[in-house]
């Protein structure tokens, strides 16, 4: 099923300069998108374009059928759209960590027990049962960011996006916040975008787009968008590490040219063999 | 550390007798004991008023010393009310230690009226802090919401005011930590906030609070863009979370509080009046 349709949609900060120039594309429900690309690419702009946060200059951005420009179905897009994002700091309204999460179902009108229902959904998914009671401000970023994305799934919205959400974060925040998206899209069967610089991060994700001058330069599985090195640079991003590396060590035939190397195991199992071979 | 100066507005954690009270009887009390404090007219009804702090911090499992640090933030207000007492009181006095022209003069009455001024000062801040660190932000606003819920009939925004309360108070631990990175980051470039005169540690504070400034204006503005995201839309249509029940603790908090004023009347009645 159909989810998010941009059609055709640019959007200008400043008049002349468009952040996001005709971009078009199709998101299904269930999918776990990423979307990548340099500072200025239009990322983060597609990603308030679709929860409503701004308006197409033109062009349209529907969502289940809902156009973000009417003013009558805003409420309802925002509703099945949850967003998080960069800085955990700056997208809690309440000192403990309950009280904030209760902010969003209280805001669309859900009653009392069916809150304190959502609550305990929103720990339990984000694994932060513990911080129910705690003052967002004593935890760590990995751990505020969780309760943020807890914040938005009380509202229990079919697409969550992530806008830079992890990029604050130490690697073992990443994780943390990773592991928990990854659940949400494979159990609870929400439609993730996360918006990312992290090459590893987006190759987790079903499909990856890579967007350059605020228009989508090319799209693909992980394998097929890893496998354009040279495209990836011109649009002024780089390749996952491991990648790299087996790209490297294949041009010095030291491993295998037509293996798969995209991750840090495959790479470590490619070398394993060709020190065997040694 | 700033961060750790900053008690005032910050909630502390456990269960306790207080902390279970009705934030609106809270608010309440917390009026009334404002108003009796400066009902007092002399030392035994001063003490009656710290015997009932006392008893409040007692009941409230709170450290003693979080509520004896939010009177750090005020102590430069004390000492400047002190001082203005001390020299400029008016009232009548009976011996004089100093005197230059017609209007600097020490008195007993002075220093008197002084110390006095001082006590109900840190008594005022120790009590207020006393409600603020067993509530929570969000308890404390919705008792004031529900206090002034009378004035929505005059279409008063009652609603978003506490929210805007609430919001401030849950900003204050972050912007601390803030101005303390940007502190450092000043620090760290030749910036001097410890020495010279009081003039130029207060010019010294600029390049702090401009920077600061500027980030909260980001920082609201990354903070609507999150509210709206999660369907804010005012308080039409908005259902709460948190029930507020009275208990049989909000009685006794009552009843003690009648206690005190009955005992600072009395008290007013029997003793000398100082002021």
């Amino acid at each position: 099923m159909q989810a998010i349709k941009l059609d055709n949609v640019t959007f200008e900060y400043e008049e002349g300069i468009f952040a996001v120039n005709g971009i078009s594309l199709e998101i299904n429900q269930g999918e776990y998108i990423a979307v990548v690309g340099r500072n200025g690419s239009g990322k983060s702009t597609v990603a308030k374009l679709i929860n409503g946060l701004i308006s197409p200059k033109s062009g349209s951005v529907t969502v289940f059928g809902m156009d973000t420009k009417g003013k009558k179905d805003i409420f309802e897009i925002r509703k099945r759209v949850g967003m998080v994002f960069q800085n955990p700091d700056n997208q809690m309204v309440a000192t403990i960590v309950e009280d904030d999460i209760a902010f969003g179902p209280e805001n669309i009108g859900v009653q009392r027990e069916e809150i304190a229902r959502r609550i305990d959904f929103a720990l339990k998914a984000t694994n932060t049962e513990e911080f129910r009671h705690r003052p967002a401000s004593q935890l760590s970023g990995g751990q505020k960011q969780r309760v943020a994305i807890a914040g938005v799934l009380a509202i229990k919205p079919q697409i969550l996006i992530l806008d830079e959400a992890t990029s604050m974060l130490d690697p073992k925040g990443r994780a943390e916040v990773n592991e928990v998206i990854r659940r949400l899209n494979k159990e609870e069967g929400i439609t993730v975008i996360t918006v990312t610089h992290y090459m590893e991060e987006a190759f987790e994700a079903d499909k990856i787009i890579v967007m350059k001058g605020g228009d989508v330069a090319f799209a693909g599985t992980p394998e097929e968008v890893f496998s354009c090195e040279k495209e990836l640079e011109e649009c002024g991003l780089a390749l996952p590490r491991a990648t790299y590396i087996g790209n490297r060590l294949k041009e010095k035939n030291i491993i295998d040219k037509n293996a798969k190397c995209f991750t840090a195991k495959d790479l470590e199992v490619l070398l394993c063999e060709s020190f065997a071979k040694i | 550390m700033l961060k750790n100066n900053l008690s005032f507005g910050q909630y502390y954690q456990t269960k306790s007798f207080i902390h279970s009270m009705d934030a609106r009887i809270k608010i309440l009390l917390l009026i009334a004991y404002f108003i009796t404090i400066f009902l007092v007219k002399n030392f035994w009804g001063f003490l009656a008023c710290g015997a009932f702090l006392v008893l409040s911090v007692a009941f409230s499992k709170v450290p003693p010393l979080s509520v004896l640090k939010s009177l750090k933030g005020i102590i430069f207000l004390i000492l400047f009310t002190v001082l203005l007492n001390v020299f400029f009181y008016g009232g009548e006095y009976e011996v004089v230690y100093f005197k230059l022209g017609n209007f600097l003069l020490v008195s007993d009455a002075s220093l008197k009226f002084a110390g006095f001024m001082a006590l109900r000062l840190s008594m005022l801040i120790a009590g207020s802090s006393v409600l603020t660190l067993t509530t929570t932000p969000v308890e404390l606003t919705d008792g004031i919401e529900s206090l002034l819920y009378p004035l929505k009939l005059i279409k008063f925004p009652v609603h978003e005011l506490a929210l805007i309360m609430s919001i401030a108070l849950r900003f204050i631990p972050t912007l601390a930590e803030e101005a303390d990175r940007i502190m450092c980051a000043q620090k760290a470039r030749g910036g001097d906030f410890e020495s010279g005169s009081f003039i130029s540690r207060v010019k010294a504070m600029i390049p702090i609070l401009i920077p600061l400034l500027v980030s909260s204006f980001r920082r609201a503005e990354e903070l609507g863009d999150a509210m709206d995201a999660r369907c804010y839309s005012g308080s039409k249509g908005r259902t709460r979370y948190k029930k507020m029940k009275l208990s049989y603790r909000d009685l006794v908090g009552a009843l003690v509080y009648g206690a005190l004023l009955t005992a600072v009347i009395l008290l007013n009645a029997t003793f000398i009046n100082v002021i």
